[in-house]
């Protein structure tokens, strides 16, 4: 019977596969409603491709910091719960990193095959971020094979700590690279005042470092073909030179924030899920409490550090929205179409919480000194479509960081006796069990937070590809992408997520069941 | 402008290095099951530990062949644009199937690994063609690229709307066997060496036992390979002239005019499969008569890893300054380079010293983890 339900499942795949295949036939696209037809199609399988390449590449960025911790106390005390510890998540690390080199392929081929105008970006914007990433991701894998196979808790060392800090860094240089490339898509650094002459509102987005002419004959190009411009291969001698300075976009201040932003959501979602295995065997196994809790102060503590420094960046990447995405600010803030005033924002924004904020109406009026109004109108409208829904998701955002801002606080008990007595009087709990039970649910509000905000950043931005340059529709490939296609690409990336998630299970379970 | 010549070279080192570890990744996972079948039916416990072994091996370059997979990506996103639009939109069919193929091979790798000894032998085995199947659908899919580079038919009608047209490309069928045999033969004459002068230095059976399968698969696969590569070669002659007269100067019968001569260096490939022929032999011959050697082991290991790369630059070097070549001629490089950004050659300059630097850590260290075995503990 098994084997009649596995040979089933294969003839299933390689029949979808076949026919997603077949059914992708024309070549036929020629209309901008053709064109965005054949985007919106293709969006739910990028969505939630980079979700699941972001799932496993969280943990590739950010449980290193908790591996080191433990390593690092391990060769320090002499402990070998600590090493073992680490040794233990190190696998998970790796596991996470190959899952997410693998869901990189999928990424990768999105980036070029579906969405094949983004090689204008490769090959300008995007260029010096892509090729020093290729430097860090050999790294990662030079390192990740050193740090994975050296591994000798009998007698450690401080050498392989420093190859897995190493590996550390190249990682998140790693994570720095990529999210450059996103940076750029929603502040286009570097191009001066030519997004302010399509969006009116926008302020100049740093020097100019661009060709302005020969960006503007682009934005024509693609403005009614998208990428059926890009056939014509004289185009980019047509074109001219875009970029002077390769290296203006890491001078964007939406990279720092994105980047510090990011990087720590990925130390608190991987630490705290660490945390909840951790908990969960203090739930299960009585007779190790100690050595359980023992992990699980350091692996929590990874993570309440990091929280409370999110309330920083969050606050900076809150700053940088305001200043450079103003109308994903106003949809997310949910604000009236005549603007008013919200005394926290104002608070925080301009020390007067009597501040009165425009609102979209304010914004079509300035739609008409666009050279392209029809584009500038277009933004807006996308932003009133989009508030519907991102009001809530982005209080979920915030409301899951503060939940996780009190546990960090509160985790503080463990070193500071005032709170702990705070947190006994208030929830009638020992300090031990409260990390214990707010483990199992921290990882979750973690992943809330983050998929929230993750959504927020990038609906927020329609329908823009580059924010104000490139629209999405014009970067799709011109051939068809039908239901069945998406289907199967989905059904892979779902696939992809089960197997990955059911491999780190297994690692945490069952790999060294036997050893602390 | 962006130098054509060095964007071009870089491409070639990234194409030529990639391809190299892919074939040995496709090698190892389609031998791979096949050692497990006859594990399965000769119950042979030595030839289970040479499957663990090479598959251990075949992880670590499949990790490694994946960087260098970005590196391509990359580097033709941003050297070559223009060159890449066309590929991904005109080739959208092959290059989804090896995508589909890539999407079966990776899960199947890990599955493979982490259900060792853990299902029964049926099963396991099972998992392992389908592994096998994926990597093989990888080159299906991806050397319609060197095909139509080579011979771009079906472009006006993958333009006209029929993305089929381009699998009527005839030098597609014999390229893509001629590939896959490539990745089989490499792998099975490489460890044909090492597995012979492990024995002749320490005399285990299991190194016996390796040396006899390796030098059994060795003899097939170089046989066909050697056959598909004439039928290649012959094929070049009728479909894409110019090649061939680049490639096979004085032995064609065509006088168009070409930008460059590669006689010399298909000499020296053609010596080198020499070589490995004559190699193969001596070393069955003394396996078989019990005499030991210890240097023809080793050249026979080192002459299949040039091999490889010689043909491969052969195959793609030989177009230059074309980027497509179209019967007795070819569309240049210069016009599907980036012209919307200079790129500087300090570019391709660091790219390939820092790579090369992390070549040699990369090849040092699993020397040290799987020959030397150095480090006791395992992941």
């Amino acid at each position: 019977m098994k084997k009649v339900i596995i040979i089933a499942i294969f003839l299933v795949i390689i029949a979808i596969s076949s026919i997603s295949i077949a059914e992708t036939p024309s070549f036929s696209l020629n209309t901008i409603s053709q064109l965005e037809n054949n985007a919106n199609i293709s969006e739910p399988m990028t969505i939630i491709g980079i979700y699941v390449h972001g799932f496993f590449l969280l943990m590739a960025v950010g449980l290193p910091y908790v591996v080191l911790s433990y390593e690092a106390l391990g060769i320090r005390r002499k402990d070998k719960e600590f090493l073992g510890a680490a040794k233990k998540l190190s696998r998970v690390w790796g596991i996470s990193f190959a899952i997410g080199a693998a869901t990189g392929t999928l990424v990768e081929f999105g980036l070029v095959q579906l969405w094949s105008g983004t090689l204008v970006a490769i090959g300008s914007f995007f260029f010096s971020f892509m090729t020093i990433e290729l430097f860090a991701f050999m790294l990662e894998i030079v390192f990740m094979v050193l740090y994975l196979f050296t591994w000798n808790i009998e007698n450690p060392s401080w050498k392989h700590f420093i190859a897995g800090v190493i590996l550390l860094i190249a990682s998140n240089l790693s994570a720095y690279l990529i999210l450059g490339a996103n940076a750029f898509m929603n502040v286009p650094w570097g191009t001066g005042t030519l997004v302010s002459k399509i969006l009116p509102w926008e302020p100049a987005l740093g020097p100019s470092a661009v060709n302005q002419q020969a960006l503007a004959n682009l934005y024509i190009a693609m403005q009614n073909k998208g990428t059926l411009a890009l056939i014509n291969y004289t185009l980019s001698s047509n074109i001219g030179i875009i970029l002077t300075n390769q290296f203006i976009a890491f001078q964007n201040p939406d990279l720092t924030a994105t980047f510090f932003h990011t990087a720590l959501a990925t130390i608190i979602i991987a630490s705290f899920e660490a945390s909840a295995f951790i908990a969960w065997d203090w739930i299960k196994k009585k007779d190790e409490r100690p050595y359980r809790y023992k992990l699980l102060k350091v692996s929590y503590g990874v993570g309440a550090v990091a929280s409370i420094l999110m309330a920083i960046s969050g606050d900076y990447m809150g700053r940088v929205v305001y200043e450079y995405n103003r109308l994903k600010f106003l949809a997310f803030e949910n604000f009236s179409r005549n603007g008013g005033t919200d005394p926290i924002m104002g608070l925080l924004l301009y020390l007067n919480p009597n501040h009165f904020f425009h609102g979209f109406n304010y914004y079509l009026g300035l739609a008409g000194q666009s050279v392209d109004p029809s584009a500038a109108i277009s933004s807006i409208t996308y932003a009133e479509a989009f508030q519907t829904w991102a009001y809530p998701v982005y209080w979920s955002m915030v409301i899951s960081g503060i939940l996780l801002f009190i546990f960090a606080i509160a985790y503080m008990g463990v070193y500071f006796k005032p709170i702990e007595k705070i947190i006994n009087k208030v929830l009638r709990i020992s300090e031990e069990k409260f990390l214990v039970y707010t483990s199992l649910v921290a990882p979750f509000l973690g992943l809330i937070a983050a998929s929230a905000g993750w959504a927020v950043r990038e609906a927020g931005r329609h329908p823009w590809a580059i924010y104000g340059l490139i629209q999405y529709w014009q970067i799709i490939t011109p051939n068809t992408i039908t239901p069945a296609f998406s289907s199967l690409i989905i059904a892979v990336e779902l696939g992809i997520l089960v197997f990955g998630i059911i491999a780190i299970l297994y690692i945490m379970r069952y790999q060294g069941r036997d050893k602390k | 402008m962006t130098d054509v010549y060095s964007s071009f070279v870089l491409l070639g080192y990234a194409t030529i290095v990639h391809l190299f570890l892919v074939n040995l990744v496709l090698g190892l996972t389609i031998l791979i099951p096949i050692m497990e079948f006859i594990y399965m039916k000769k119950n042979d416990e030595n030839i289970k530990m040479i499957m663990r072994t090479l598959f251990k091996f075949m992880v670590v370059s499949d990790l490694f062949a994946g960087v260098w997979a970005t590196w391509i990506t990359v580097f033709l996103g941003g050297f070559w644009p223009l060159l890449t639009f066309y590929a991904t939109t005109v080739l959208f069919i092959p290059l989804t199937i090896a995508l589909i193929g890539i999407l079966i091979a990776l899960p199947s790798i890990g599955v493979y690994w982490f259900t060792w000894d853990k299902i029964s032998e049926k099963w396991h085995f099972a998992i392992g063609i389908f592994m096998a199947i994926g990597a093989t659908l990888v080159p299906v899919g991806f050397n319609m690229i060197f095909s139509f580079i080579n011979d771009p038919v079906g472009l006006n009608r993958a333009l006209a709307g029929n993305l089929y047209a381009v699998f009527l490309n005839p030098l597609y069928p014999d390229f893509t066997l001629h590939r896959i045999f490539g990745g089989i033969t490499m792998v099975s004459l490489l460890f044909t060496g090492i597995y012979i002068y492990n024995y002749n230095k320490k005399g285990q059976i299991i190194y016996k036992k390796g040396s006899e399968l390796f030098l059994y698969v060795s003899f097939i696969s170089l046989l066909i390979e050697s056959l598909f590569g004439f039928i290649y070669a012959w094929e070049l002659n009728i479909h894409s002239e110019y090649l061939a007269q680049v490639l096979f100067g004085p032995f064609t019968s065509s006088s168009i005019s070409v930008q460059m001569n590669m006689f010399p260096f298909f000499s020296l490939f053609m010596f080198l499969v020499g070589m490995l022929w004559l190699f193969l032999y001596i070393n069955g011959f003394y396996f078989y008569k019990n005499k030991k050697s210890i240097y023809s082991p080793l050249i026979l290991s080192i002459l299949s890893l040039i091999t490889l790369p010689v043909g491969e630059f052969l195959n793609d070097y030989s177009r230059y300054p074309y980027m497509i070549i179209t019967g007795d001629s070819g569309i240049p490089a210069s016009l599907f380079i980036n012209k919307i950004m200079e790129i500087n050659d300090y570019w391709v300059i660091t790219a390939i010293t820092i790579s090369l630097i992390l070549i040699i850590v990369y090849i040092w260290l699993l020397y040290n983890i799987i020959i030397k075995k150095r480090y006791v503990e395992e992941p």
